[in-house]
């Protein structure tokens, strides 16, 4: 392994264990709107939830604390940060919807406080003291954040940083995004998948602790992913248009330097896109077994990607081959994280 | 140790000026901003529980103005128009071109909460609502996922410029735009991009209203930094921004920079776990003062001026002023800070004191600041306040404190001196 590179050491990862069907609420006409007009557009009828409250009773804030405690302790940091070196401990905490405390019937000054920046109690007890900020992203939040990390791990800024979020669901939301979806894929010239009538959404809370291969060997790290690239590119997912996509070129260029043995794919709940994404995958990584994320149980939104980083690293004998993480979205930019 | 990394190009705009040669000018003669009542339907500030009305100045005359002026260029947001218009400016002020920016070997990054939607909309109706509601306030439906994600500003801003990355949109309270620089600077040394545009911004939210008037930090009738008698913080809309890139790029174009970056250091000071930090204690900020110039190698003494962070809150001012006096008392650097004229720009407020660093070190000299009271934080603290202090400026610090408890500080050199 090279000393210099930047890998992950730990993680986290929360979530409900049961679902339940979304059923909108009949004193809310809004929220009976946007169901009919996402039913209307997609064709998605069931919509089954994980959600904390319903199951463990754990509220949001709950969920990230656990999920932030967990991956402190699975990379082993359990009071291993000390106040004289907790300076060089970072946080890069991505969210996709901002201070959204509001949607809770009690939104309270401390949960507004907490929602708007990150919970500075849950870095105290750890004696976090580094870099922290709040990344507004989409979908591809997980990418921009550990590019973000890496850059301040290899600039020397930090040791160690944290990175993940939450995924909340709230009806407004995945209701009004299906339908944003459903009319970027129409205008695509994609119709109704029928045979896909349900969805499964999962609430979730994630984190994975990155740093530089030597520090972690330093401290007696011996279970590491190794991230190798992590890099964006604008992207084009027409189906019509799917020659013009940069993919293929960027795709070739990764597979000359490393053996990519898997590629994962489909973490953006789009037909067009999923099918761009296959296609163009099919022909370029001719090597690489295609897993199609889109088929999965259930869609965490942002933390899909930090859902395949986290399932590798508590593996009891992770793969050491070379891996492909492809995320999209629709505005435009997708992304490529290579793993082994 | 890696290149120096100057800023080429400065550009902002609020309700105090709209461009930075306005700026300059405005804070040379010492003017104050008009502010504005937030709320201008009494049932809606009583609905939202106020006791008095705050006031702001959100920049609605050059929303209006400007909004509409990229609209054909698909940037429907008067926020984003706003900020295309700051961008042009600094790119511009920097003598570079739209292509340099739509390079791959550029990265555009917002210090900003992001985009948030306007409580006022819907907040009332939010849990319940039935048809009527629907079609008397159209706008409950705001509670549209387009309203909150970010991507709704920053896809209409990569559109229009085409950039080949991806806005990075950093946040860290009212230390943002501070925030941004150190991943700017961290990607400038290892040579991973040729230029940073970093552009903060914060609009004044009803979100944001609500919050700061749930800590009761909300001044009703002015906001005097450093003042005994300071009640609060008086928010404003701002955009200001500043371009970063290797000397050597800036000066082979023919540009002369403002000032080099020596130096960051971010560090976060803790509240009780029951409350936010509110700021930072004296101790910590010292420590962080101390630490950076140890970490740039530097003494007290190399510093000529300060531009504190300054929000107006007293228990933050009062800190920061004692920590300044204890790590400079010996040499007494020249200290402005002109929140009170322009209003606080929260995530915005770093970047507005970069643009003004780019006048005093340009013009040698650090310009006046307008208090109609005296301050009683002056002990060891040697506040620019009758006129301007000319100087050989080599160095200042910039400090900057999120209410999340983040500390974020730099060093900027003037060019020659790096």
């Amino acid at each position: 392994m090279n000393t210099s590179q930047v890998v992950m050491t730990g993680s986290s990862w929360v979530e409900s264990e049961t679902s339940s069907l979304f059923v909108p609420r009949l004193n809310n006409a809004y929220e009976q709107y946007l169901f009919e007009e996402a039913y209307k557009a997609s064709g998605i009828e069931y919509w089954h939830i994980k959600k904390f409250a319903d199951s463990a009773g754990l509220p949001h804030m709950t969920a990230m604390e656990t999920a932030f405690d967990g991956a402190v302790s699975h990379a082993g940091l359990q009071r291993k940060i000390k106040k004289k070196n907790g300076n060089r401990v970072g946080l890069i905490y991505f969210d996709e919807y901002g201070p959204i405390s509001f949607m809770e019937r009690k939104a309270q000054i401390k949960e507004m406080y907490y929602s708007d920046v990150f919970p500075s109690n849950v870095l105290q007890a750890h004696n976090i003291s580094g870099y922290s900020v709040r990344l507004r992203a989409e979908r591809n939040a997980p990418m921009q954040a550990i590019q973000l990390a890496k850059n301040l791990i290899e600039g020397g800024e930090l040791d160690i940083v944290f990175v993940g979020g939450i995924n909340p669901c709230y009806s407004f939301f995945f209701l009004s995004e299906q339908l944003e979806t459903s009319q970027w894929e129409k205008q695509q010239g994609s119709s109704i998948n029928k045979e896909n009538n349900t969805r499964h959404l999962n609430e979730a809370a994630a984190f994975i602790v990155l740093e530089r291969a030597e520090h972690a060997e330093s401290r007696g790290v011996t279970n590491a992913t190794e991230l190798l690239v992590v890099d964006s590119t604008r992207e084009y997912y027409s189906a019509k248009h799917a020659s013009e996509n940069p993919l293929p070129r960027q795709w070739n260029q990764l597979a000359q330097r490393y053996p990519i043995a898997k590629a994962y794919m489909g973490l953006y709940p789009s037909d067009v896109i999923v099918k761009a994404e296959s296609m163009l995958m099919s022909d370029s990584l001719t090597d690489a077994e295609q897993v199609n994320l889109y088929e999965r149980k259930g869609d965490a939104n942002s933390l899909n990607t930090l859902r395949v980083l986290h399932d590798q690293i508590q593996k009891p004998e992770p793969s050491q081959n070379v891996q492909l993480i492809h995320s999209a979205d629709r505005n435009g930019f997708g992304w490529n994280l290579l793993f082994k | 140790m890696g290149p120096t990394i100057v800023v080429s190009g400065v550009g902002c705009m609020s309700d105090y000026a709209e461009s930075a040669d306005t700026f300059f000018e405005n804070l040379k003669r010492k003017q104050c901003v008009a502010f504005e009542p937030v709320f201008t339907d009494s049932t809606i500030q009583e609905v939202f529980g106020f006791r008095f009305n705050p006031k702001y100045a959100p920049m609605k005359r050059l929303q209006k103005q400007h909004g509409s002026r990229y609209k054909k260029y698909g940037v429907k947001d008067p926020r984003v128009a706003l900020m295309v218009k700051t961008t042009n400016a600094i790119m511009k002020d920097a003598g570079l071109t739209r292509e340099d920016l739509s390079s791959d070997r550029t990265q555009v990054m917002w210090g900003a909460p992001g985009n948030q939607p306007d409580l006022r909309s819907f907040l009332v109706q939010m849990q319940s609502n039935d048809k009527l509601d629907l079609m008397l306030n159209p706008k409950l439906k705001d509670l549209h996922v387009k309203k909150f994600r970010n991507d709704s500003l920053t896809t209409q801003y990569a559109d229009y410029y085409q950039l080949q990355r991806p806005v990075d949109t950093v946040f860290s309270a009212c230390s943002s735009s501070l925030s941004a620089l150190v991943p700017a600077m961290a990607q400038l040394q290892s040579g991973q991009v040729d230029r940073v545009l970093l552009l903060a911004w914060q609009e004044v939210s009803t979100f944001d209203i609500l919050f700061m008037s749930g800590l009761n930090i909300l001044a009703k009738d002015q906001s005097l930094p450093f003042s005994s008698e300071t009640e609060g913080l008086i928010p404003a809309f701002g955009i200001a921004g500043v371009l970063l890139e290797r000397c050597d790029d800036a000066q082979a174009r023919g540009n002369k920079p403002y000032f080099s970056v020596k130096g960051t250091s971010a560090s976060r000071a803790f509240g009780s776990a029951n409350s936010p930090s509110m700021g930072a204690p004296a101790r910590m900020l010292s420590q962080t003062f101390e630490s950076l110039l140890e970490k740039v190698g530097l003494k007290a003494s190399d510093i000529d001026a300060i531009f504190p962070h300054g929000n107006g809150i007293r228990a933050s001012d009062q800190a920061e002023a004692t920590a300044i006096a204890q790590v400079f008392s010996a040499t007494m650097p020249a200290v402005a800070n002109y929140t009170h004229q322009y209003g606080y720009m929260l995530a915005a407020s770093g970047a507005f004191d970069l643009v003004a660093a780019a006048y005093s070190f340009r013009q040698q000299e650090v310009l006046p600041f307008h208090s109609p009271v005296s301050l009683e934080e002056t002990k060891g603290v040697n506040f620019v306040l009758d006129k301007a202090q000319p100087l050989e400026l080599k160095r200042m610090l910039k400090n900057s404190i999120g209410i999340d408890g983040s500390l974020v500080t730099t060093i900027l050199e003037s060019v020659e001196a790096a």
